[in-house]
């Protein structure tokens, strides 16, 4: 019993950081209706800058909260940036072209970090205590248990966001009807550009929430990025607490699967969540909590 | 556009033909039988192999990952060049013949893929016409790569992989330059053997033949005795997290961690043990080097025990008393890139060309063949970043370069690895055998 408690834990630990990279895709698909392949490093980018910020031994040495403070703020503004320079002479093309786009920044900023910070492998301090919780057999350490309440009060923040304030709608009619809403009187370009610059921000604070498990690297966010995908596909595209609970779907099923059915083992892990991928998308395919797009015609 | 039927025959007939070549390149097996100096090496080989040599230079190559997520591996470059720059200022490397020759280096990128590292080494081969390759990188890549070497007669020496098959003898134009994965395997089994007699072991292994291998010599060390392996957890390499496996690894409460784990997993996985409250002893590969040890968290690399083979240069105190390391930094400093590249791990390629020194100083004759036979009778005793104990030592019939390690105590509150008895070298006891 404590150990399928133990599993059902660590599947919703695990599950709740690619539900970290999942928020970060869902609010730039919210925010500009594309796919963004660069999230992943992007954040991996901003975690560096976070690491080079609070690491006493190659940065600056600050307390690791001002350190993540520091990266989610550089992330806003590296994200606005990108829209500007990068993406925004594609910005009537069709999403096809935007996405490669996307791909090749993915391509860039990999080899970029590497370049600028270093290509080994870097320690990043929790901001919260070491240690575990200890219930029984059963062991939840304060790490995680700090993820999941920062992610949680993060999901609900969005959805506010873009549920209840002008900002919000704004950004949301900006991204599914530009036309329109330029005749309503929205900065359109601004709204992209706010929203690239939310989502790298967002990205920023996933990295460096999961940068204690998985180490600051280059390649730290690439794995984590198609559990992302598949979990805000699980969730529904647009929906912020879709990506979280569908984080924690893969996370609970990875963990039930490689512990108790021994035939499907490790190795196929990725498998078992792009299998819960299809059957969603069959049964549901807007996603658990996605609305179904209507189109006027 | 209606398909041909002829010219499809006739790319069918060339792809069967470039087939039968490749494989015709391999069987240079014959020497399998034979053993010793004159052996069977030359046979089957195109020329007499003075390709790359000019009275004045000797050309050398090698394909190793310089982009891409492993570009940090791949520092062995920087000392290499660092070695052949000091040999070079000196006049370069001393033949059988008297003539001394400058060294050459072309070096490709191979983003640590095999088959990128394969068209590398046919280009390095075919077109560069080097001499020989001097630490070839990668398992994958080598093996991708072997064809090449066995068609053409091209020595590779010591090239960077532990992988147990590089000492098949139907291949004997390779050598690997580190200790085999199933060497240190089982020279970790015997410390357990002998020091937990009746110890239960979890194993968390990577899921490729260098994980197989490091558990295959490790079985090997304990089998007879009380030491019993109660659970193995896999993982492909790349995993973004062990986590899974560790809890399950946990629950067995055994006595031992055997963590066959590299680079970030095996850290990941060492974190992951320390914080389920599970307090085995770790045994680690040494593919995790003491300066990523140091990044563990706090307790998570208490009781751990790992082998090396060289002296703990991350220590200031050991590195100023090496007269070697301090001429190797002497000239790392002055390599162009250096200053990105972590020395410790780049010292291998120092050590790479001193050793080819050594092998073309003592070869018969300044040939392929003659240099060959001298990298399968290494005797080496000169300065190296070798423990002393551990014996650089080939034969023909034994091409394993190190056999022997020192196990050490990781002290975390020092960062620093503490030797643990005395050196273990089981030279001569290696003996080829396919990793299942």
């Amino acid at each position: 019993m404590a150990l399928f408690l133990q599993r059902l834990i660590d599947g919703i630990g695990n599950g709740m950081l690619y539900g970290a990279v999942a928020l970060a895709l869902v609010l730039i698909y919210r925010a500009t209706g594309m796919v963004n392949f660069a999230q992943g490093e992007m954040a991996m980018f901003c975690t560096f800058i976070t690491w080079k910020l609070a690491d006493h031994e190659f940065g600056l040495g600050l307390p690791i909260v001002a350190g993540i403070a520091g990266g989610v703020i550089f992330g806003f503004l590296f994200g606005a940036a990108l829209e500007r320079v990068v993406i925004r002479p594609f910005e009537s093309a069709d999403h096809l072209r935007q996405m490669i786009v996307t791909l090749g920044l993915f391509l860039a900023i990999n080899a970029l970090a590497a370049w600028i910070f270093t290509a080994d492998t870097q320690r990043l301090a929790s901001p919260f205590p070491s240690g575990a919780l200890r219930l029984g057999g059963v062991s939840v350490s304060y790490h995680q248990l700090g993820v999941i309440a920062v992610l949680l009060v993060m999901a609900l923040a969005l959805r506010e966001l873009f549920g209840r304030t002008r900002l919000g709608l704004a950004i949301r009619g900006a991204s599914m009807n530009p036309e329109s809403s330029r005749l309503l009187g929205v900065d359109v370009s601004r709204m992209l550009m706010i929203g690239w610059g939310l989502s790298a921000a967002i990205g920023a604070l996933a990295g460096a929430l999961v940068a204690p498990a998985v180490f600051v690297s280059p390649g730290m966010m690439q794995t984590l990025l198609l559990y992302g995908f598949a979990a805000a596909v699980l969730g529904g595209f647009d929906s912020a607490p879709g990506a979280l609970v569908g984080g924690v779907m893969v996370g609970v099923v990875q963990a039930m699967v490689s512990g108790y059915v021994p035939a499907v083992g490790t190795q196929l892990q990725l498998a078992t969540a792009f299998a819960l991928i299809l059957m969603v998308l069959l049964v549901r395919p807007q996603g658990l909590f996605g609305r179904v797009s209507v189109e006027r015609v | 556009m209606t398909p041909r039927p002829k010219l499809m025959l006739a790319a069918a007939l060339g792809a069967a033909g470039l087939l039968t070549t490749a494989c015709g390149g391999s069987a240079v097996s014959d020497s399998s039988n034979a053993s010793g100096q004159g052996s069977g090496l030359a046979r089957g080989c195109p020329d007499n192999g003075t390709t790359g040599l000019t009275d004045t230079t000797i050309k050398l190559g090698l394909s190793q990952p310089l982009s891409g997520p492993y570009v940090s591996v791949g520092g062995q470059l920087y000392g290499m060049q660092a070695y052949f720059a000091y040999v070079n200022s000196q006049g370069g490397i001393q033949g059988p013949d008297g003539r001394k020759r400058k060294v050459e280096l072309v070096y490709k990128d191979d983003a640590y893929t095999a088959t990128k590292a394969k068209a590398n080494v046919d280009q390095l081969v075919n077109r560069d016409k080097v001499f020989a390759l001097l630490g070839q990188f990668g398992t994958a890549g080598n093996l991708a790569a072997r064809p090449i070497i066995a068609q053409q007669c091209v020595p590779s020496l010591f090239a960077t992989t532990g992988a147990p098959e590089l000492a098949n003898p139907k291949y004997p134009w390779a050598i690997a330059g580190s200790i085999s994965y199933a060497t240190e395997g089982r020279i970790l089994g015997q410390y357990v053997r002998d020091k937990h007699p009746n110890a239960t072991v979890a194993v968390l292994e990577q899921d490729d033949d260098l994980g197989r291998a490091y558990l295959q010599g490790f079985e090997q060390a304990i089998a007879g005795s009380g030491v019993k392996v109660v659970a193995t957890q896999t993982f492909e390499a790349g995993e973004p997290d062990v986590k899974n496996q560790i809890t399950t690894l946990a629950a067995t409460k055994a006595d031992l961690y055997f963590n066959v784990a590299s680079g970030l997993t095996g850290l990941q996985a060492l974190n992951h043990v320390h914080a389920s409250g599970w307090r085995p002893e770790v045994i680690q590969v040494a593919q995790l080097p003491v300066t990523l040890l140091r990044r563990l968290q706090p307790g998570a690399g208490d009781r751990l025990i790992t082998g090396g083979t060289g002296p703990d240069f991350a220590n200031p105190e050991v590195a100023a008393g090496n007269e070697e390391f301090q001429l190797y930094m002497q000239w790392f400093r002055k390599t162009p890139g250096a200053d990105k590249i972590d020395p410790l791990s780049a010292s291998q390629g120092w050590f790479q060309g001193r050793l080819l020194d050594w092998t073309v100083r003592h070869a018969t004759t300044m040939d392929r063949v003659g240099v060959m036979e001298s990298a399968r009778s290494i005797d080496y005793t000169g300065p190296s970043f070798t423990l002393p104990g551990i014996k650089i030592h080939t034969t023909p019939d034994d091409p394993h370069l190190f056999e022997g390690m020192q196990l050490n105590r990781f002290d975390a509150a020092k960062g620093r690895l503490v030797p643990l008895g005395e050196v273990i070298d089981i030279d001569g006891q290696v003996k080829y055998e396919p990793v299942s």
